[in-house]
């Protein structure tokens, strides 16, 4: 860590392995983006002018593909609203721009044939005119939206707000790049007092109202503002009384009086009844999906990650599928590759008879998929390939034809309903610096791309996260707690239990490791302070394991032996007790906690690194150079490829400790004798220092900066410095002190310095001229 | 370099946030101010002189972003840190791949 030189990047190479999807999917964005406008402006030329004057080739290709899309001309490119389900979508992959990322998957997968609940997405265009009009939608806009519901209610056999067979709706955010967590998000939308008992007729009570429940508690928090914590409260209550631990353990009638008391912590909130209407719960869903672009939390990611306010999210409705109806339920999340290594094997996790959310939350412990993606030394918990071998077998199939037709590694999640396999989302991973650099050159290997693209997927700055150093075994001290590997990477720095006082913490140049039971997305702004984060919860996909590695912090999660007290800022673990301000050392390569401070060492870098060097060396015509001072940056700059040096500052060399006294007496010395008499001394040590720099380079050219520094830098201060060169001299400490003062320069940058120095003392550049010009001969000679 | 990071502390990242300039341009060149120094420079030398070797040295040695600007003004080389080197060759590659494609380098 002390030989990077640029301490002040940390927050710059964040976020980083994100980055690079995301680099990808802005441009997808903004070639889809260009299309429509183009699209669209074409369509709105030609409904204003019959007889279009004549146009670039372009525009009427434009104009004849917008004419021929449907049987609405014009008005099917000013389509706000996108239908998918049933092999048939609206929209495409190429259209994140205004269908979100999310949306525009969807899309591409119902067209692909792939399993997908159908439903709807509502444009980002919308999201802009709704905030504008002050939180209303359209009227349009809402007929276009009952007209796609009606498709989805006819696609499933169901019926909005039906009591026999009711159709259940999610709502979700989904905006051009990724944003997870940051926007607000709706399940189980269309459940009232009367279909909740159509829902329970298809399954039984304990899930119909365990559901309700969710979507009260889920719409109030989010569309009504009722604060969480007020449901919260009232079902530990509810599991206090039946002296139980897990919400599973709950019965239908229990969940049935959790509703009752739910409903009334709404009326009593709100001041109005749960709203029943299933259509009215939409708008509410949809609008609180639009303005929560506009919330605290979003509004940081954005800037944290360069994500234009303007975007705006999309709207995605879907009809509800459930991952816990029953033991033959299940929902998951996977990886096409894995997103830590980069290595070829399908990659996830997943929750019997839980939601989607349950698995992203980190509450329970997901289990392994299959035996590739079970960790090292965590449980001995079923694969999914082992317990619902048919859905698994579905779910490889789907996901090689994801990967195979966006070429790209694919973060997808499922839901398996009652042995039946749904896909909700598919999009490109988030991945380490190390896993972008290994799936870009496996798969132009195996041709799934080119090299030139390999080239291309991988952001330049994120190549500084490969460097990231690892703990140094022998010299560390004992592991203390294990957790999972989530982040690799290796960080010190003194406890902090709050995203706040690590934000803090760091401004004041601290470095942190926050620790926390699990992180939520307000936490990201800390985390991002933060050199790495350790959470007692959560698995490999729970939001802090997610965040981290987008960022390219090292991460320990889910570490069940901390026991973190917040309200006295101390943590258990086993026996220790650490408090806030404690060093201590994760590592988030093997999931390891010490105590105290580890030192750390650079790792070896891989091979698909180096064959990606390799190619980047064939096509570049730039030559790269290092700028080094010491032998030491000499060699480490050839192994990472520099062909020579394109900067040698003689200076830093001058300013070791050893020599900075035979320095200030040159610079202090009153005549040209005893200048040279302090040169003679320092004649050695440079010809030492560019033997050893000419022989780290091994022939390749070194270009030498004579001597250039701003003379005060040299300058002693102290008292005792200035005793110590006075002896030196064998001057008085007064006479130091004048000659300091004569030194003195308004504007040392552009004062004393350079070739100015070299005219006015030329045997200093006479030594150092030598010294280079000996140690060539010499290392020439060992030649 | 003293100067160089009082100014960064002081009122850069204002600027940056604020949107005045898009990066800190000790950070990233300016395109639009020293880069076309950079490109005077390159031009003019090698009018007079056709096989002068031209290269960059510092932070921007190291910079993606930078790196592309002076693939496509024609530099020999950049020279940066050891640990960006890398980073550097990677960023040359990028250059050489897009100006293939006819994209714009940087």
């Amino acid at each position: 860590m002390t030989a990077r030189k640029n301490p002040g990047k940390k927050g710059g190479s964040a976020g980083k392995a994100g980055k690079t999807v995301k680099t990808t999917a802005r441009k997808a964005g903004k070639t889809a983006k260009t299309t429509a406008r183009k699209a669209g402006k074409t369509a709105k030329t030609t409904a204003r002018k019959a007889t279009p004057k004549a146009s670039s080739p372009a525009a009427k290709t434009g104009r004849a593909k917008a004419a021929a899309r449907s049987g609405r001309k014009a008005q099917a490119t000013q389509r706000r609203v996108f239908s998918f389900g049933g092999g048939k979508a609206d929209g495409r992959a190429d259209m994140k721009a205004i269908l979100g990322g999310k949306g525009a998957n969807l899309a591409e997968m119902t067209t692909l044939g792939i399993p997908v609940p159908p439903g709807f997405t509502i444009s980002t265009e919308v999201c802009a005119e709704f905030n504008q009009r002050g939180g209303k939608l359209p009227v349009e806009v809402k007929a276009d939206v009952l007209t796609a519901l009606a498709n989805v209610e006819q696609l499933m056999d169901r019926r909005f707000g039906d009591p026999e067979r009711p159709l259940l709706v999610s709502v979700r955010s989904g905006a051009r790049a990724s944003m997870p967590g940051m926007m607000d998000t709706v399940l189980n939308l269309g459940l009232n007092d009367r279909t909740v008992r159509g829902l329970a007729a298809m399954a039984d009570d304990r899930f119909a109202y365990d559901s309700y429940r969710r979507f009260i508690q889920m719409y109030g928090d989010v569309v009504l503002g009722v604060p969480h914590d007020r449901f919260e409260h009232r079902l530990d209550a509810a599991k206090e009384t039946r002296g139980v631990s897990l919400d599973t353990e709950l019965t239908g009638e229990d969940w049935r009086k959790v509703v009752a008391d739910y409903l009334a912590i709404v009326e009593e909130t709100t001041g109005r009844p749960f709203p029943q209407d299933p259509q009215e719960q939409l708008w509410g869903a949809v609008g609180a999906v639009f303005s929560s672009w506009q919330n605290q939390r979003a509004i940081a990611y954005r800037r944290l990650n360069d994500i234009p306010d303007d975007w705006g999210t999309a709207v995605n409705v879907q009809c509800m599928v459930f991952g816990n109806m029953g033991d033959d339920c299940a929902t998951g999340v996977a990886f096409t590759r894995n997103p830590s290594t980069g290595e070829r094997n399908f990659y996830g996790e997943y929750l019997k008879n839980a939601q989607g959310e349950d698995v992203v939350a980190g509450i329970r412990t997901p289990q392994p998929i299959n035996e590739e993606s079970r960790a090292a030394d965590t449980m001995s918990l079923p694969t999914l390939e082992a317990e619902m071998p048919k859905a698994y077998r579905e779910l490889v199939r789907i996901y090689k034809r994801l990967e195979k037709h966006y070429r790209d590694m694919q973060d997808i999640e499922f839901t398996i309903q009652n042995g039946t396999l749904w896909m909700l989302q598919t999009r490109s991973g988030k991945r380490t610096t190390g896993a972008a650099v290994r799936i870009a050159v496996d798969m132009a290997r195996e041709r799934l791309i080119t090299k030139e693209e390999a080239i291309l997927r991988i952001d330049a700055n994120s190549l500084d996260q490969l460097l990231h150093p690892t703990i140094d075994r022998d010299n560390a001290p004992p592991v203390v707690a294990r957790g999972l590997p989530a982040s690799p990477g290796a960080a010190v720095g003194e406890v902090v239990f709050s995203a706040e006082h690590a934000e803090l913490r760091a401004k004041g140049g601290a470095k942190v490791i926050l620790v926390r039971t699990e992180t939520s997305p307000e936490d990201i702004v800390g985390m991002h302070a933060s050199e790495g984060i350790l959470t007692a919860k959560g698995g490999m996909t729970s939001h802090a394991a997610v965040v981290a590695r987008g960022m390219g912090k090292c991460c320990v999660a889910g570490c069940g032996a901390l026991a973190i007290n917040y309200a006295q800022g101390v943590m258990r673990i086993g026996d220790h007790v650490v408090k806030e301000g404690d060093t201590i050392t994760i590592d988030g390569s093997t999931g390891e906690v010490m105590l105290g401070t580890a030192p750390t060492v650079v790792p070896e870098l891989g091979g698909a690194f180096s064959e990606l060097m390799k190619w980047t060396d064939k096509i570049r015509t730039l030559h790269v150079r290092t700028n080094a001072d010491t032998p030491e940056d000499a060699r480490v700059a050839r192994d990472f490829g520099a062909e020579g040096i394109g900067l040698c500052r003689t200076e830093h060399m001058f300013f070791e400790p050893g020599r900075i006294l035979a320095v200030r007496e040159m610079i202090l010395a009153s005549n040209a004798r005893a200048r040279e008499a302090a040169l003679e001394k320092l004649l050695p040590m440079q010809r030492g220092d560019f033997e050893g720099i000419f022989r780290a380079m091994d022939g390749l050219p070194v270009t030498v900066r004579l001597l250039d520094p701003p003379l005060h830098e040299f300058l002693p201060t102290s008292d005792e410095d200035i005793h110590a060169v006075a002896q030196a001299l064998g001057t008085s400490v007064g006479e130091v002190r004048h000659k300091l003062e004569s030194l003195h320069e308004f504007n040392p940058m552009l004062g004393h310095r350079g070739c100015r120095l070299g005219i006015t003392f030329p045997e200093i550049y006479a030594m150092q001229v030598r010294a280079i010009t000996e140690a060539a001969c010499r290392v020439a000679a060992e030649a | 370099m003293r100067s160089r990071a009082t100014t960064r502390g002081s009122f850069l990242p204002h600027y940056v946030d604020a949107g005045l300039i898009q990066a800190d341009p000790f950070v990233s060149i300016d395109e639009e101010g020293i880069g076309q120094l950079v490109r005077l420079g390159a031009k003019r030398g090698r009018a007079t002189r056709p096989d002068l070797k031209l290269g960059v040295c510092g932070e921007h040695g190291g910079d993606p972003a930078s790196v592309r600007f002076f693939a496509s003004v024609g530099l020999d080389y950049v020279s940066c840190s050891p640990y960006r080197v890398p980073l550097a060759r990677l960023a040359a590659a990028q250059a050489a791949v897009l100006v293939a494609q006819g994209g714009r380098a940087a």
